[in-house]
């Protein structure tokens, strides 16, 4: 790869699209399909976040100077490191390891175990030339398809990088593959893309990250997570989103999951200045199954929006649906939660549920759950509950010499307890806790579940009673 | 020295209503003292405005502590100061076990209100496990590694070890500390809970809320007898009750009944017996307080709620 695919002075334009392709010696169906990328975005409407029921909030989006965003930048010098280590955990070492910084993937290693499966991974570029006819195939073809709307468009004509990964039928691997997604450049159109087929009875885990440093100039992330889960194979995707302030972080992630599959999405927002986050479960096969758990926690004047929609398109297909959002300060989140039950989708199973927690007034929230059937024959139901922190409950931990601001960590700790513990890696459970116990200016150890791990074994206690 | 808590014509409104109306009280580590008062006499107005609950205003009067005023204080820092309140309805925590809870609870409680004194040899960084460290960036000094310093805690082993004595005294089962606080416990287990809380804080004053309303013979005599084996000279607990049978396991040295607002009679364990003969009439007469209606009954009441 050329050090300067494209120099700082570019902007986003229709030669940029070009020359990003060029320097890539892209094959003539890309490029094609970056132009067709191009002349979307120039013709769609930016899309809009919502706007509160009471019109309380116009979109973020509106104050994007698309012109200001850079469409390219090399990884640059400092490299950065990715230290989660799931081996501590009993885990075992990562299936495999990709590292993007900036435009540029900077590293991709794959497990002796799984190369010798038979399962590719690494950067999307890389697949392009070594693997042309699955990406052809999968990527931004029917999971989420160029002309989503005008971000995805963009992302079309633009990304870089990106994280394919490609499993062979009949290879269970246990270890999680980790996609870490890093940017450093200010002013950076980022367009993070994760690509993930698991043919049929395989399964896997992956884990990814975006992190960015704290900064005054709007970056983008247009990001498109796409998982094709086959028959009768698993996979699991978790994403603690911690994108720095100054970041714009707007994400389709998909999956389409075929006959008895199984997909478990976990996705947590808490960076970033504002998020648009849109997660959906198409569940195509029969027998097919979904799981969602999705948190935000949002402070200062951070704006979140969460969609989310499990698509019923076979009969006998479950799907479960788990959020919950705490705001604190100034933040607001818009949530709409929608289950879709298509004409074939008989005998269906979902579940949709919302919460949402304030720790202060000046914070605002929606929540729109929605259901959608064609079917006759289907169990649905939604819920949402919204509400102030307690102050009883305040009083009650203050009373036991906690201070406010301990209470109100241990309150917010244990209302996100159950979403947690509906994550399977004890690792990523961890790596959660941490990240909302810091976001309230904890050190990032609170723990209040029951992992409390080695030091809270009670086993020998038991003989007690 | 044995410390005192000193409640000094006390007044307090609640929503701009006076509910406690000039309370003389003082009570040293030690003591044991029962509260008694038919509903809506103030009893419960009283104990949390001691506690430091915000909702409660202290018009006139004072409320001193080991020879200083708390007035001031919020409820923390009262209770680093050695005072404790076993709630009448203790709150829900889902998700927040009671161990966890109790380790940090404890933790801040010995830190006490003065600036804390922490001696290395008690401590230990909680969370002594791998963790995530987040992305960083070496060689320019460019760090995005977020994660402060930790917050000291009780050692887990000398934590766990006086759980366990607290537990085994109160013949409670290791599994009450594993669940979520109060989250789903029966009326009994959330009373028991105050108590393991009490005896694992150790107070130096416990103010005990009606800990038998609602408790069943057996159930009373679980939690009397667990309080009566808390009492010791470093601890002074105030019962807070209408009933009597409590206190047949936890016999007081002083009894005080409440009425509309005050204290209108004092005397010692004799007198718990006495209303358990003869009820609350008598006292009301002798005081020469008029007969409570409903009305301003069921209001005070709410007022507590």
């Amino acid at each position: 790869m050329p050090s300067e695919v494209l120099n700082a002075e570019e902007h986003l334009s229709l030669a940029a699209v070009e020359k990003l392709s060029a320097a890539k010696s892209e094959p003539t169906w890309l490029l094609e399909k970056r132009r067709q990328g191009w002349g979307l975005f120039e013709r769609l409407p930016t899309p809009d976040w919502t706007r509160g029921i009471r019109g309380w909030w116009s979109s973020p989006m509106k104050g994007l100077d698309f012109d200001s965003l850079k469409p390219y930048a090399a990884a640059g010098a400092v490299a950065p490191t990715f230290d989660f280590n799931n081996a501590e955990y009993g885990e075992g070492n990562p299936s495999g390891t990709l590292i993007q910084h900036n435009s540029e993937v900077i590293k991709a290693e794959l497990s002796e175990e799984a190369k010798a499966a038979g399962v590719w991974f690494g950067s999307l570029d890389q697949a392009v030339r070594e693997k042309p006819e699955l990406v052809q195939q999968y990527f931004m073809t029917r999971c989420v398809p160029i002309d989503e709307d005008r971000i995805t468009a963009l992302h079309a004509a633009l990304w870089s990088g990106g994280a394919f990964l490609y499993v062979p039928k009949n290879v269970i691997l246990t270890a999680p593959f980790q996609a870490f997604f890093y940017a450093d450049e200010p002013g950076l159109a980022f367009f993070s893309h994760t690509l993930v087929v698991v043919e049929k009875n395989s399964s896997i885990k992956i884990i990814e990250e975006h992190i960015s440093p704290d900064s005054e100039t709007v970056s983008l992330d247009g990001g498109v997570v796409e998982i094709f889960v086959g028959s009768g194979a698993k996979a699991e995707y978790y994403n603690p989103q911690e994108w720095g302030e100054g970041f714009i972080n707007y994400t389709t992630k998909r999956a389409m999951i075929a006959n008895d599959g199984f997909h478990r999405w976990v996705v947590a927002t808490l960076g970033s200045s504002s998020s648009w986050l849109n997660v959906e479960s198409v569940l195509e096969g029969q027998g097919a199954q979904a799981e969602t758990t999705g948190l935000s926690f949002s402070t200062g004047k951070q704006h979140f929006d969460v969609k989310t929609r499990s698509l019923h398109a076979a009969p006998h297909t479950n799907a479960n649906s788990l959020f919950k959002a705490v705001l604190d300060d100034a933040s607001q989140t818009g949530f709409q939660g929608a289950i879709r039950v298509l004409k074939p989708g008989q005998n269906t199973d979902s579940f949709l549920e919302d919460h949402t927690l304030f720790l202060s007034e000046a914070s605002k929230a929606d929540a729109l759950p929605s259901l959608d059937v064609d079917a006759n024959d289907v169990r649905c139901s939604h819920g949402a509950t919204i509400g102030m922190i307690d102050a009883e409950q305040i009083f009650y931990l203050q009373s036991r010499g906690l201070d406010r601001q301990q209470a109100e960590k241990m309150i917010v700790a244990g209302f996100f307890e159950d979403v947690i513990a509906r994550i399977p890696l004890e690792s990523v459970r961890d790596r959660m806790r941490e990240s909302i116990d810091a976001k309230q200016g904890g050190d990032g150890s609170l723990r209040v579940g029951a992992d409390d791990g080695p030091m809270f074994n009670f086993a020998e206690e038991e003989k007690i009673s | 020295m044995a410390k005192e808590l000193i409640v000094k014509d006390l007044h307090v409104n609640v929503d701009d209503k006076e509910i406690i109306k000039g309370v003389n009280l003082t009570i040293r580590q030690g003591e044991v003292h029962a509260i008694m008062g038919p509903n809506g006499s103030g009893k419960s107005t009283l104990s949390n405005t001691i506690m430091g609950h915000p909702r409660y205003t202290v018009t006139s009067g004072d409320i001193i502590f080991d020879g200083k005023s708390i007035l001031d204080l919020p409820a923390d820092r009262r209770a680093r100061r050695g005072l404790f309140l076993a709630f009448q309805y203790p709150m829900s925590v889902p998700g927040v076990n009671v161990s966890n809870f109790l380790r940090t609870a404890l933790s801040s409680i010995r830190k006490g209100d003065a600036e804390p004194e922490i001696k290395p040899e008690n401590l230990d960084v909680q969370g002594d496990r791998p963790m995530y460290e987040k992305a960083r960036l070496g060689g320019d000094g460019k760090n995005i590694d977020r994660k402060p310093k930790r917050d000291m805690l009780i050692k887990p082993a000398e934590f766990r070890k006086l759980l366990n004595e607290k537990l085994a005294m109160l013949q409670m089962d290791s599994k009450f500390v594993k669940r979520y606080l109060n989250d789903g416990f029966s009326g009994g287990e959330k009373k028991r809970l105050e108590i393991l809380q009490m005896a694992v804080l150790s107070p130096k004053i416990a103010f005990l809320d009606e800990p038998d309303s609602g408790l069943d013979i057996d159930a009373i005599k679980v939690v009397g007898t667990g309080v009566q084996g808390l009492r010791g000279p470093d601890m002074g607990i105030v019962i807070i009750t209408h009933q009597q049978r409590i206190l047949s396991y936890l016999k007081p040295d002083f009894v005080h009944v409440m009425m509309n607002g005050n204290i209108v009679k004092e005397g010692g364990p004799e007198l718990a017996d006495l209303i358990e003969e003869r009820g609350y009439g008598w006292i009301r007469e002798e005081a020469g307080l008029p007969e409570i209606s409903e009305e301003t009954m069921r209001k005070e009441v709410e007022a507590n709620a």
